[in-house]
Order: C-alpha cells, then sequence, then structure tokens
C-alpha cells in the first residue's frame, strides 16, 4: 500500500459539495502536488488528510491508517502546515522549535535540525510576533520538517512569500524528502511552483482531480508549454 | 471623504453580526427585562417594608406620655405600635425575641420626667436582621428615621415654642443594639447595613469579575489560535484533543487565578478601608476603649464560619462555569473580537439580572414566575451561595454550589465535544459565510 491513499473523497458543507469523489495515491519518496484555482478543494482535502475535517463518505489512509477511524495513529505520522498559518506572538522561533519538538517527542537533534532549516540567524531568539511573513514560514516549515515526518502535508507552502524566502522554502522541501525519503504533499495555485517541485501533480477542479501525471508528461500529452496551459486546456475541454 | 469613511465604517461594524448583537439587540432585549426583574424586586421589598413597618414598645416607665402621646407619635410617623411587656432590660429583650418583632425600642424608667424637663434619656433600640437584602437594611434605615422623627414630634409637643434647639435636634440618646446572625451587636444599624452592604455588593462584584475575566480570558484562547491561526497546527499534533482542552481548561485556570488573588488582595484592602470609615462613623459617646461590647463584637460579625469555604467555592466554580462558556464561545466565535462581544452577549444577561433583583430583595419574597426564571439561571446560584452562605444557611448554599457544579458538568461536556469534533473549525467557516451573505 502506497504511504498515501485517497478514495473516494466526499465532503459537504450545509449544502455545498465542496468534495465530490476525490481520489490519489502518493508513493515514497514522492512530491506530490495538487493544484486548482481558489476554491477548488485544496485546502479541504489537505484538511481530511490532516485528520481536522472528516469525509462524509469515501475514506483516506496514511500508511495503512484510516484518517476516520484512527486519526490519532495517523497525526503521530504526519506534520501539516496550514496555508496562511500564523505564529504564538510571544513566544521565539527557537521556544517554538522547542514546543514542537516536545509534543513529538524528538530531542536535541531535532531543534539543532529545525535551526538549521529555518536559517533565521539571531532573529530565531526574537518574538516571533516580529517576523516578517517570510520569516514566520520559514519558522513553521522548519518545525514540520524537522520533525522527519513520514509524511508531510503543505498547504500553499510558498503563498505570498517574495522569491528569496520562496526559493529557500522549496529547497528544504525537496532536501527533506529526498534525505528522508518521506512522502509531500503540497496544494498550490501557483502551477509553475508545482511544476518545479512535485514528481507528480493532480488537477483539482469543483471538487473533482481531473488529470493526474508527472508535469512533463502532461505538457507533452496536451501540447503545453507549462502546467497554467495544461489546466486551461483541462477546463476548456471540461 | 469623512462621509464615505463613516459611512463604511458603520456599514463594516453593524455588519458584523457579533458586534449587531452584543451591543445592539442585546441591550435592547436585556436592559428592559432587568428593569423589569429588578422593579419586581424593589415592589416586593417596597412592599414588604411597608407592611412590616411595625415596632414592638416595651414601656419601663409607664406614664401618660409614653403611654398614649408616644405611640401616637408613631402613629403619625407611618409606624404600627405592638406593645410588650416587661420588668427589666433583659426581660425585654427575652421578650422582645420570643414576640418576634424585627424592630423594637424600651423606654426606661425616668423617661418623661427627664424628657418634660428637656434632658435626654437613654432609648435602647433593638434592630433584628434576618437577611442580607437592600429590602431589610432600607427597612431599618426607615424605621430608624421614623422613630427620631417620633420623638422630635414628641419634643415639639411637650415643650411648644420654647423649645431647645439641641433637644429639638436630638431629644433621646439612641443606645442601638442589632441582632443579627444570632449575635448582639452594640452599633448602629447604619453601620451593620454598611458591613452587610459589602457582603451583599461587594463580594458578588468580585465574583462576577472574576467571573467575567474567566470567560474572557478563555474564548480569547481559542478565539487567538483561530485568528492568528494557530489552531490547525495545534490539532494536528499527536496529542488527543482532550489534552489540548485540559490545557486551555488550566492555562485559563492559571491566569484567573492570578487575576483573582489580586482582587481578593485589592477587596481585602476596600474592605479594611471600608471597616475603617465604619469605625469613624460610630455613634458620639460610643468609646471603643470603655464599650468592650461594641468594639468586640462588632468585628465579630463574619457570618457563619463556613463562609469562607463556601464563599471560595461559590467563586471557584463560577470561575469554572465562565471557563466553560468562554471555551464554548471561543470555539463558536471565528475571531478574538467575534469572541469577546459574544462572551459577553451571553454572559451579561446571565450575570446581571440575578446580581440586582437580589440585591433589592430576598429570592424567597418573588414572584413564582420570576423566582422560576431566576432559578434556572445558575449564576443565580452563585449570589445565593454566598448570601446564604453568609447567613449560615449551609443546606441552601449546598444546593446552590451543588446546581453550579452540575451546569459546570453540562458545560464542560458541551465544550468537550464541540472540541472533538471538527465544529472547532467549520464553525468559523459558517460564521464567515453568513457574514459574507450578509
Amino acid at each position: 500500500m502506497k504511504p498515501v491513499v485517497a478514495d473516494d473523497l466526499v465532503k459537504r458543507f450545509g449544502s455545498k459539495e465542496v468534495l465530490k469523489g476525490v481520489s490519489f495515491e502518493v508513493g515514497e519518496s514522492e512530491i506530490f502536488g495538487i493544484i486548482g484555482p481558489n476554491g477548488a478543494g485544496k485546502t479541504t482535502t489537505l484538511r481530511i488528510l490532516a485528520t481536522i475535517l472528516k469525509p462524509d463518505s469515501g475514506d483516506a489512509w496514511i500508511l495503512g491508517y484510516s484518517v476516520k477511524d484512527e486519526p490519532d495513529m495517523v497525526r503521530r505520522n504526519i506534520a501539516y502546515l496550514p496555508e496562511d498559518a500564523g505564529v504564538y506572538r510571544h513566544l521565539t522561533g527557537r521556544e517554538f522549535l522547542e514546543f514542537m519538538a516536545g509534543v513529538y517527542g524528538r530531542g536535541a537533534d531535532c531543534i539543532r535540525r529545525g535551526v538549521e532549516i529555518a536559517n533565521l540567524g539571531s532573529a530565531l531568539d526574537n518574538p516571533m510576533g516580529s517576523y516578517s511573513k517570510g520569516m514566520k514560514r520559514r519558522i513553521l516549515l522548519a518545525s514540520i520538517l524537522m520533525i522527519k515526518p513520514r509524511v508531510a502535508i503543505l498547504d500553499e507552502p510558498t503563498s505570498g512569500l517574495d522569491v528569496r524566502h520562496a526559493v529557500h522554502i522549496r529547497k528544504e522541501i525537496r532536501r527533506f524528502v529526498e534525505e528522508t525519503g518521506a512522502s509531500a504533499i503540497i496544494s498550490s495555485h501557483n502551477m509553475l511552483e508545482v511544476e518545479y517541485l512535485c514528481d507528480r501533480v493532480a488537477f483539482i477542479n469543483d471538487g473533482r482531480i481531473i488529470e493526474v501525471g508527472k508535469p512533463n508528461e502532461l505538457k507533452e500529452r496536451y501540447s503545453a508549454e507549462n502546467l497554467e496551459e495544461v489546466f486551461a486546456r483541462l477546463v476548456e475541454v471540461g | 471623504m469623512l462621509t464615505h469613511l463613516l459611512k463604511k465604517e458603520i456599514k463594516e461594524l453593524l455588519m458584523e453580526r457579533s458586534i449587531l448583537i452584543g451591543a445592539i439587540i442585546i441591550p435592547l432585549i436585556i436592559l428592559p427585562l432587568m428593569g423589569a426583574l429588578t422593579g419586581l424586586g424593589m415592589g416586593a421589598a417596597i412592599s414588604k417594608a411597608g407592611a412590616e413597618m411595625t415596632i414592638g414598645l416595651a414601656d419601663l416607665d409607664g406614664t401618660n406620655l409614653t403611654q398614649n402621646a408616644l405611640p401616637r407619635m408613631f402613629s403619625e410617623e407611618g409606624l404600627k405600635v405592638t406593645r410588650i411587656e416587661c420588668s427589666s432590660e433583659a426581660d425585654c429583650l427575652r421578650a422582645i425575641n420570643e414576640k418576634g418583632v424585627k424592630f423594637a425600642l424600651i423606654i426606661p424608667r425616668g423617661f418623661s420626667r427627664n424628657f418634660t424637663l428637656g434632658l435626654k434619656s437613654e432609648v435602647r433600640t433593638i434592630y433584628s436582621i434576618k437577611s442580607i437584602t437592600v429590602s431589610d437594611l432600607t427597612l431599618s434605615g426607615r424605621i430608624s428615621d421614623a422613630i427620631l422623627s417620633a420623638f422630635r414630634a414628641l419634643a415639639e409637643r411637650v415643650h411648644g415654642k420654647s423649645i431647645n434647639p439641641e433637644f429639638f435636634e436630638e431629644p433621646i440618646s439612641e443606645k442601638p443594639l442589632v441582632i443579627c446572625l444570632n449575635r448582639v451587636v452594640e452599633a448602629p444599624v447604619q453601620a451593620i447595613g454598611s458591613m452587610f452592604l459589602s457582603v451583599l455588593i461587594g463580594l458578588p462584584m468580585v465574583a462576577v469579575i472574576v467571573a467575567s475575566h474567566a470567560s474572557s480570558v478563555a474564548a480569547t484562547s481559542i478565539a487567538l489560535e483561530k485568528e492568528s491561526k494557530t489552531l490547525e497546527i495545534l490539532l494536528t499534533i499527536p496529542a488527543r484533543r482532550i489534552t489540548i482542552l485540559l490545557s486551555k481548561l488550566l492555562g485559563t485556570f492559571v491566569i484567573v487565578l492570578l487575576s483573582t488573588i489580586s482582587f481578593l488582595v485589592g477587596f481585602g484592602i476596600y474592605g479594611l478601608m471600608l471597616a475603617g470609615s465604619v469605625v469613624a462613623s460610630a455613634p458620639r459617646g460610643a468609646n471603643l476603649e470603655t464599650s468592650p461590647t461594641f468594639s468586640m463584637n462588632f468585628f465579630s460579625i463574619q457570618g457563619s464560619p463556613l463562609f469562607p469555604p463556601i464563599l471560595f467555592s461559590a467563586i471557584f466554580m463560577a470561575m469554572i462555569m465562565m471557563t466553560c462558556i468562554g471555551l464554548l464561545v471561543g470555539i463558536l466565535g471565528g475571531d478574538v473580537r467575534s469572541a469577546q462581544q459574544l462572551v459577553g452577549a451571553i454572559t451579561f444577561p446571565l450575570l446581571m439580572p440575578p446580581f440586582f433583583v437580589l440585591l433589592f430583595a430576598p429570592i424567597e419574597s418573588l414572584p413564582l414566575g420570576v423566582k422560576a426564571a431566576l432559578l434556572l439561571d445558575p449564576f443565580t446560584h452563585l449570589f445565593l451561595a454566598i448570601q446564604k452562605g453568609f447567613v449560615g444557611d449551609i443546606a441552601a448554599a449546598g444546593i446552590s454550589l451543588g446546581v453550579m457544579i452540575a451546569f459546570t458538568a453540562l458545560l464542560l461536556v458541551l465544550s468537550s465535544f464541540l472540541f472533538m469534533g471538527e465544529k472547532l473549525i467549520t464553525m468559523r467557516i459558517t460564521v464567515r459565510r453568513v457574514r459574507e451573505a450578509a
């Protein structure tokens, strides 16, 4: 069984059906991108995988554990970076890394790794309330990758960041997967970023996966120069 | 420019449901409701006071002045007189107690001779205070004033225009005795009233402030996680939801405990200052050194010995109840501002009506419907526990504490239920959607 399996996920909020049967699989050492426009269902999919939401039907398994029935076991094997996640303003970056290492039962090595990934220099000992958006994202990503989860779930990891911070974060995600053999699921509406970072991508639109494949294969299949063009053609066809 | 900005501000704020409910709709509903309830309480208190303007008169002098003229003066002041037959002050005290009258005075032998000579006589007044409500204290004050007026009128009648102004001003030397909480205290009823008012208003006020603070801290604790978007990370760490909820409860508890300590210290200082001012206002002639009864007994009015544990338990339970309400509001609210508004909108109507109503009248004297409505409010039991605990009605205080514990347990179960599920996240979505729709 692959590390991540989503099978026919359906999710409704009131009368609105946000996910209409989402299925995909993610292999080991694979960075899997879920891309699509705002409101397509990316974040809901990731929240289900992260056990924050429960699917109305269908199920997903992380390392064989059901997100519906065994959320505690799932949480032991994942780390989740929500879109626009904030920070505890009065904790310093180092204190936050120590807190996260503590709740995951990790030691000093983990914190050292976090410090290295964040690469914030002396700012690490400043309260996180004083951090810029890019610095916040770096410390949050560091807190997630340092614990070496078997599956990292990253919702829009570089959204709204300048080039310098975005490049750093992409590099760290890639390094994490290569060094640990873990899986990563990334959502983004930045298709160029996903094309650069992901081994495979799934296009999601209006709660449905409309295409899955490797970036190069998809470009070739749709005679497109980039994934944006692929998506545009898929939507036109739909 | 200002018009456009102002229009935008007003529209934005009014479309915010929490502000609309908390700042506009709730006051429109709750304040009239509070007015009606308080009016009922006051009405009950006033009718009770009117019915109870009866005094016991123990006449040891037995002259025409004390047997006929004085009772007539009392009647003219609206006091009904019940005669008490006795032969000495101790005998009179016993008889007064047996008759169960709330207010009495003992006219000493030789009173009429002194009075006609324009000399002040010492008249013993006895006030029996049964409950700590404004109605009883107001009644005591009114009777005290009416008695003085009756003696002034009698002095005017006896001495005519030749009356000495000083004698008219103070025709008797009142020796007040207050019977409260099964203790006999030689002190003016107004002084005891001030002391009681600190229990009646001060302690519940501390409880209200502490409890409100608890709900606010708890609501902020969760709403801040939502607003700063740290909640989702928190919910995916390998910890049970109940552990996270417990950490929130305990964290809030620690902060509120610190706040409570600071309030109690501040209130203790307030109490000392109040006691100081009461001693300063003791009647002339009441020498603290030569009147050991006054100096010792006055400060011995501290309520039942079980009162301190009951008081602390009541405040503690109120704190936990409000923390749970705060957690619920934090779960329901989308952000800190909404949560703060909501917590006020929910706790204000729960806290204020019982506070004001029970201030004016004992719950027993209220109409059945109002009484039932109040008893359904868990915070009524906070004030009842304090009041009943103070007067030594331990069973009633215990029942009130029991109701508070049951309600707290219910809130804890509800908070846990909501915290376990995805409502914690989706509630915010609902609020946003409604706001967007609006």
